[in-house]
């Protein structure tokens, strides 16, 4: 994004750099009534943008058109929907449970057929399928770590049979390699946030014009 | 009858519901009924969002009613924001159908807003280094393990990695490509048991906390 020229810019971009000082100001000093400010902007904001994308323009996209086609039954889901709200009186809250249980019921079917293909089915072939014919020792190498390794560390989560002998030598092994996974997506998970921490030092950068924007 | 509306018929419609969504995937394929109860799911979700909002404000009000120290003048800030960014966003969305039509929701949306959400969500970059101090200790194998791994994939990723010795991002290729699979993949198979046994039981209503019950009530 170039640097703004209009006047509605240059406010909003110095205003945008204030903010996050101001929220930074809590992890480099401590909570002070400047962070609380720019944290209630915050939460002001989001509720607000969040309450125009999904509540009213989704829910009026939504049921709008299928009401113009004459599905008069799409009422029912907004009268589902204000349900939800009796959740706030105690005396009706069970009222509630209605919108709640369409909501379980199709989240748990989704969840559940959802997960049983790529999940289970494909991540066993996954594992089972050995390399293709010509293929190097390190391919085989590779092959026979993510085999066992995927078994020992499933082998971990069984807590129905005691850990002890040759399952307690198998269990062992799968924590190692789960460690090694662990590990893996950890240093990843530093990278990235480290990443998004560098991209706002690098805002504060461009907006006072020691880095190019 | 008021026992049996508050509680059995409420676990037969998410029995009802969950078989339905059964029956679409294994033997039908795309259903009208399954597409429709999946859309009024969708609406009922939308319209619940502004539960969480009603739940906030409602608190920050009594704040304000309260003058609770300290509190109440970012309370009266919060309602202000929100009101002013809800009204440009309304009638951005009732002229023109689109709220970022209008220049204030706009101007909010592109400004303040982005740039907290960035600066909140990157925010966790200052703890991240005490949490990898505390995790990358080697006091056993498991901690060597993820020591030794963790520290492969950030000198991989970061250049200075390849500079120090040319086989580290060779090494940390192996950790991110072989080495992590068998124990991510271990998740998603455990967890997909763990998603179906408790599906299960929400089917045959023994799981009932999302309903707002408590043990024993």
């Amino acid at each position: 994004m170039p640097y703004p020229t209009d006047p509605a810019g240059i406010a909003g971009l110095w205003i945008s750099w204030l903010l996050m000082l101001m929220i930074y100001s809590y992890p480099l000093y401590k909570e002070n009534p400047v962070y609380r400010f720019a944290e209630h902007t915050y939460i002001g904001l989001m509720l607000a943008i969040m309450l125009i994308t999904t509540t009213i323009t989704t829910t009026i996209r939504m049921v709008g058109p299928p009401l113009m086609q004459g599905k008069v039954w799409y009422v029912i889901p907004v009268i589902l929907g204000f349900m939800m709200f009796f959740l706030l009186t105690p005396r009706y809250r069970w009222l509630s449970r209605y919108p709640i249980a369409i909501l379980v019921g199709a989240g748990f079917g989704l969840g559940m057929r959802g997960v049983l293909i790529p999940n289970i089915t494909k991540q066993v072939i996954s594992t089972i399928t050995p390399p293709a014919v010509g293929a190097g020792a390190v391919d085989w190498w590779n092959y026979i770590y993510i085999a066992i390794g995927t078994i020992c560390a499933v082998m971990y989560f069984v807590l129905t049979w005691e850990h002890r002998g040759a399952m307690g030598y198998a269990t062992r092994l799968g924590r190692w390699i789960i460690m090694i996974g662990l590990g893996a997506y950890f240093g990843n998970t530093v990278l990235f946030r480290m990443a998004m921490l560098s991209g706002r030092a690098q805002f504060f950068l461009q907006v006072l014009r020691i880095a190019p924007m | 009858m008021a026992e049996v509306l508050r509680r059995e018929v409420v676990y037969l419609i998410t029995a009802i519901i969950t078989i339905l969504m059964f029956i679409e995937f294994f033997f039908i394929g795309t259903w009208n009924v399954a597409e429709e109860l999946r859309t009024w799911a969708t609406i009922i979700a939308n319209i619940s969002i502004a539960l969480g909002a009603v739940r906030l404000l409602s608190e920050h009000a009594k704040n304000i009613q309260r003058r609770r120290a300290g509190v109440w003048p970012f309370s009266i800030w919060l309602w202000i924001i929100f009101l002013v960014t809800l009204l440009s966003g309304l009638a951005g969305y009732v002229i023109k159908q689109d709220a970022m039509t209008n220049p204030l929701y706009n101007w909010l949306f592109t400004w303040p807003y982005t740039s907290l959400g960035q600066t909140l969500y990157a925010i966790t970059g200052f703890y991240i280094f005490s949490a990898a101090y505390r995790a990358f200790r080697a006091r056993n194998i498991d901690a060597a393990l993820l020591l030794i791994a963790g520290c492969f994939v950030i000198l991989t990723n970061a250049p200075i990695g390849g500079v120090i010795w040319s086989g580290i991002p060779v090494i940390g290729r192996w950790f991110l490509d072989y080495g992590q699979v068998p124990g991510m993949r271990c998740f998603l198979i455990v967890a997909a048991f763990g998603m179906l046994a408790y599906g299960f039981r929400a089917l045959l209503g023994r799981e009932r906390g999302f309903y707002g019950e408590v043990a024993g009530e």
